[in-house]
């Protein structure tokens, strides 16, 4: 009995320090957090955008209600990669069958954890997208699809199931934040958008290497094959999208195989870079840094064109007579508008 | 998988979980089954060497012990030398590998990956089926006929990476004997390789960039001074580290492996110090190179002509040749790179000189009386650590010139004068560390006075073992060096 | 006698069977490593390696430009030099280099292939490559260890020459 008393409390105690050294993602870089807040929101959205910064930052589901009656969310995170994308759809059809799934096409570009560019950036975006997953056999997939090198090299997917192993040096960071939510997060995003209010103008253009390989990648196309399935499976329609961010230069040869595959799936396919004139998106106004995302203005500008699509063509219903959703979505609006105007 | 890696104590957990659940008769079976997955999840590119050694260890000891060899030991002899040299060759070639220039000798070949190291423990399973073959031949153990047996003997995976080499009539009966659970082991094992993990992550890793930035700049003087000691420590949580993690992990199977140390830094001789640091390797050596020498016929034939014309001093004569042979032998065991030569000349020079130079101490100590006072035991210690770090920094340089420059700046320039280059360790480095040597030393301390801690605790309050070991296991977990984002280093013994 | 070659045969197997375990782990053959290695005057530069001495070496850029990745994982920052352009990206507490790229045809590469090279030109100094038809454009890849380096062409013409590491060091997010 006294022995099991001793296992009960060290892991409680454990569970503890495992709480309180992993990374609360206030400060600075919030995108670390945006994952969690899923599952608070899960159940009641028509639309469910999945990606990397170019949804998260560049797509609003507030504008989408506002102007359309459309409910979303969206379940970005930084360099979100196509096997992490996928299985988040897995995941996502636990909790609510939408009737529309947005992939953005951009993550195709990488076709496997070392191409992504460096390896140490690789590894604390995993962590940002798989930490905040729910534990399931979703995110042990993912995990395992997700893993680079190093990671592999030192314990693998036992440092997502113990954080602890990965965070265990965390000590000598540790602020009060830390403390302050050890039991409890704080949400900061809009349905999953991350509000950037500020603006700095794009006054060059961005230099980018030349496109070195016209063929996206092998593990690409098959995740996208898996997604497409996926969607079938739940009678819910896929739509592609690659959003108006300039950089990451989205190449015209994978734009046509994209667009090629769309027409054989018989998908959406939205490329909204050629749009960006009938968007109206200035980029002197329309970034927060330098061109390379879009600030609420811009991503305000970016969900009213592309949220008529979707009520186009996907034929979404509006539910702002809805009483009950109206009033929950509102209550989002207010929030919206009241961090906006505090340039948050 | 490497020993440091977190899916080692859930490996060895899910075994034991295994091990106690099957029939006695069965268990042996177990831990051949978790070796081979040990050995294929850690280093299966070397797969053949680990067989190389088995087959051809088996077949030869199977030919000695059984048919005609078993009477004859002049038949039994070249089964013996060919096994023997089949084994040192791979072990040699290995070896030979890392020396500088060999990687540009084999590029291209297929061999190539040999520069990325040795195979794993190749140094510890060699030595360990070399002395089975070597004891098969003298007819001192019988040989073992079941080859699945005789497998789990020389590859028992807690022991692959850096011994101990274990003598087969002592370890081979155990690992197919039945063992019925019994808790206290368990716990004792558990806390052996918590105290082993601790040794090796937060102590040695931590230290290990300080050493290594040592030695990389040309350090000399007291920057080479401080490297010495750094080294002595760093190897000794690293060494004694893994093998704590060997002997816990065995322990929780109900195996008992020799030790390998006894607080080797409380030494007072060179005698003593090799009679505590690395203690199998020392009984192998002087098991089948030592007293073989000592008693060869060409040795008996010099100490009998020096006897007969060197006085005193020819009587040591062919004790002195076979130390001689025995370091040469345990320098090359280490590595072929002459560094390792000189390294093991060294410390025969310094255990010759000792003898010699015993009746001197001898009046020296009748005349002063110092040698029972206990700041002259305290002084003895200091200068044994010291001169044994000098020593051991030979393993840091592959050629012995930039060693002895360093050894010699020592005595050129007044210490203080050498600036000591940055470390690159942070203050909490420095703080853990101090922690941690502290913890190690008081435990070392208490070990010598006391015995067995892991007993004591286990005859005390219970709370007040649980509570030591979960800090154990805290202390472990948040500061030792480990994880993505740290260079991580291997045992540096494996290397050997 | 017998006993002695069976058992010399067995070593002799097992030995053959340590070089087919042994070849197993090699990697992919050397061929082309050096292909990667860009000089530029005096300076060798190699994607994947730190780019402290190289830029120092190199001296002040023509131009330079950065851009911060997302959730403030670093910066990534391409400089442009007389002819060609380098990337770095962040790798842990250190910058190395990602891709390099030509901006024009006074830079060439080891072998001299440069801007307005024709095909056979390229496929005489590399054998090893391989071709990529895509469209309008074609590319031709030398792997070699540590990376690629590809060219693209149009018209049988090289238009883009870059050297990109296996890591590319491709922008975030």
């Amino acid at each position: 009995m006294k022995k099991w008393c001793a296992f009960l409390c060290g892991g409680l105690i454990l569970g503890l320090l495992q709480g309180l050294l992993a990374p609360k993602y206030t400060g600075l870089t919030q995108e670390g957090g945006l994952i969690r807040e899923y599952y608070q929101n899960a159940g009641g959205n028509d639309v469910i955008f999945i990606g990397d910064c170019e949804v998260y930052e560049n797509f609003s589901p507030i504008t989408l209600w506002q102007e359309y009656g459309i409910t979303s969310y969206i379940r970005g995170s930084p360099q979100q990669t196509i096997w992490q994308s996928y299985y988040l759809m897995e995941e996502t059809f636990r909790y609510e069958t939408p009737k529309v799934m947005v992939f953005n096409v951009l993550s195709m570009k990488y076709d496997s954890p070392e191409s992504t560019g460096s390896q140490s950036r690789r590894e604390a975006y995993n962590r940002m997208t798989l930490d905040g997953m729910r534990w399931s056999s979703c995110k042990w997939k993912a995990v395992n699809a997700s893993l680079t090198r190093e990671e592999r090299r030192w314990g693998g997917a036992l440092t997502y199931l113990f954080p602890l192993l990965r965070y265990h040096d965390r000590w000598s960071e540790l602020t009060a934040e830390d403390v302050r939510y050890l039991f409890h997060f704080q949400p900061v995003s809009h349905c999953g958008y991350l509000m950037r209010t500020g603006v700095e103008p794009m006054t060059e253009a961005l230099i980018s290497a030349p496109m070195t390989d016209a063929e996206l990648g092998q593990t690409s196309w098959e995740y996208l094959d898996k997604m497409v399935r996926l969607c079938r499976e739940h009678g819910t329609q896929l739509v592609l999208v690659k959003s108006p961010g300039l950089y990451p230069v989205w190449w015209w040869e994978w734009d046509r195989q994209v667009t090629e595959y769309a027409r054989e799936q018989e998908l959406l396919y939205v490329n909204m870079l050629p749009a960006q004139e009938e968007i109206g998106i200035d980029w002197m106004t329309d970034t927060y840094d330098g061109g390379l995302h879009l600030n609420v203005s811009g991503a305000e500008k970016a969900s009213a064109w592309f949220g008529k699509i979707l009520q186009e063509q996907c034929g979404l219903p509006d539910h702002r007579r809805e009483e009950t959703v109206s009033a929950l979505w509102e209550a989002r609006c207010r929030a919206y508008e009241a961090a906006k105007a505090e340039g948050r | 998988m490497t020993v440091q890696s977190p899916w080692f104590p859930l490996f060895t957990a899910a075994l034991l979980v295994i091990y106690y659940r099957v029939p006695g008769q069965w268990q042996w079976r177990v831990l051949l089954t978790g070796s081979g997955c040990f050995y294929l999840w850690a280093g299966k590119a070397y797969l053949g060497f680990l067989l190389l050694t088995l087959v051809s260890t088996y077949l030869a000891a199977r030919q000695m012990g059984d048919g005609q060899g078993r009477e004859d030991r002049k038949k039994r002899r070249p089964w013996l030398i060919l096994c023997l040299t089949v084994n040192a060759s791979a072990l040699m070639l290995c070896k030979s590998c890392l020396l500088p220039g060999a990687k540009e000798l084999l590029a291209g070949s297929r061999v190539e990956f040999l520069t990325l190291g040795l195979p794993l423990g190749i140094s510890f399973y060699t030595l360990q089926t070399m002395g089975y073959l070597i004891d098969v031949y003298r007819g001192t153990v019988e040989p073992e006929r079941n080859f699945g047996k005789f497998s789990l003997f020389a590859a028992w995976f807690p022991q692959l990476i850096q011994g101990p080499v274990s003598g087969f009539s002592q370890l081979g009966p155990q690992l197919t004997a039945a063992h019925p659970y019994d808790g206290q082991r368990l716990s004792f094992g558990a806390q052996r390789v918590l105290w082993g993990y601790f040794k090796k992550l937060v102590i040695a890793d931590r230290l290990a960039p300080a050493v290594t930035a040592l030695r990389q700049e040309q350090t000399v003087g007291g920057g080479f001074l401080v490297l010495t000691i750094l080294y002595a420590v760093q190897l000794y949580g690293d060494f004694t580290g893994g093998v704590d993690i060997a002997l816990g992990v065995s322990e929780c199977f109900g195996i008992r492996l020799p030790e390998n140390f006894r607080q080797p830094f409380f030494a007072k001789n060179t005698a003593q110090y090799w009679r505590r640091w690395h203690m199998t390797l020392g009984t192998w050596m002087k098991t089948y190179v030592f007293y073989p020498v000592s008693v060869s016929a060409p040795v008996r034939r010099l100490s009998r002509w020096a006897r007969a014309r060197l006085g005193g001093f020819g009587k040591r004569v062919g004790v002195y040749l076979a130390t001689g042979v025995t370091w040469l032998a345990t320098g090359v065991w280490h590595g072929l790179t002459p560094n390792f030569l000189v390294w093991g000349m060294l410390n025969c020079l310094v255990i010759v000189l000792s003898q010699e130079l015993t009746p001197l101490y001898r009046r020296f100590h009748s005349r002063f009386g110092w040698k029972d006072k206990p700041w002259y035991g305290v002084f003895e210690g200091i200068r044994m650590f010291l001169l044994m770090n000098l020593i051991r920094a030979c393993d840091l340089y592959a050629d012995p010139r930039e060693y002895f420059h360093r050894l010699l700046s020592l005595f050129s320039v007044p210490l203080w004068r050498q600036p000591v280059p940055a470390l690159g360790l942070t203050g909490a480095d420095w703080g853990i560390l101090a922690l941690g040597i502290g913890a190690m030393l008081l435990v070392s301390l208490l070990q010598q006075r006391a015995g067995s801690l892991r007993q004591l605790l286990w005859r005390g309050n219970p709370w007040l073992r649980y509570g030591l070991t979960f800090l154990l296991l805290v202390a472990v977990l948040l500061f030792g060096r480990y994880g993505v984002g740290y260079e991580g280093t291997n045992f540096i013994y494996s290397q050997f | 006698m017998r006993k002695w070659t069976g058992f010399l045969a067995v070593a002799a197997g097992i030995l053959c069977l340590c070089a087919c375990a042994a070849g197993s782990g090699e990697t992919a053959p050397t061929e082309g490593s050096d292909a990667l290695a860009f000089s530029y005057g005096d300076v060798t530069i190699c994607p994947g390696d730190p780019a402290q001495a190289v830029l120092e070496a190199l001296g002040e850029p023509g131009s330079y430009q950065e851009t911060p990745s997302c959730a403030g994982e670093g910066m990534d920052k391409t400089y442009g030099y007389g002819g060609f352009y380098l990337t770095t990206y962040p790798e842990g507490e250190t910058d190395r280099i990602g891709q390099i790229w030509f901006a024009d045809d006074t830079v060439s590469t080891a072998a001299g292939i440069r801007i307005g090279s024709l095909m056979e030109q390229v496929k005489r100094a590399y054998p090893q490559g391989s071709v990529c038809a895509g469209g309008e454009q074609d590319f031709y890849f030398v792997s070699a260890q540590k990376g690629t380096l590809s060219f693209t062409l149009e018209n049988g013409r090289v238009t883009q020459v870059q050297y990109q590491g296996m890591t590319a060091g491709c922008p975030a997010c």
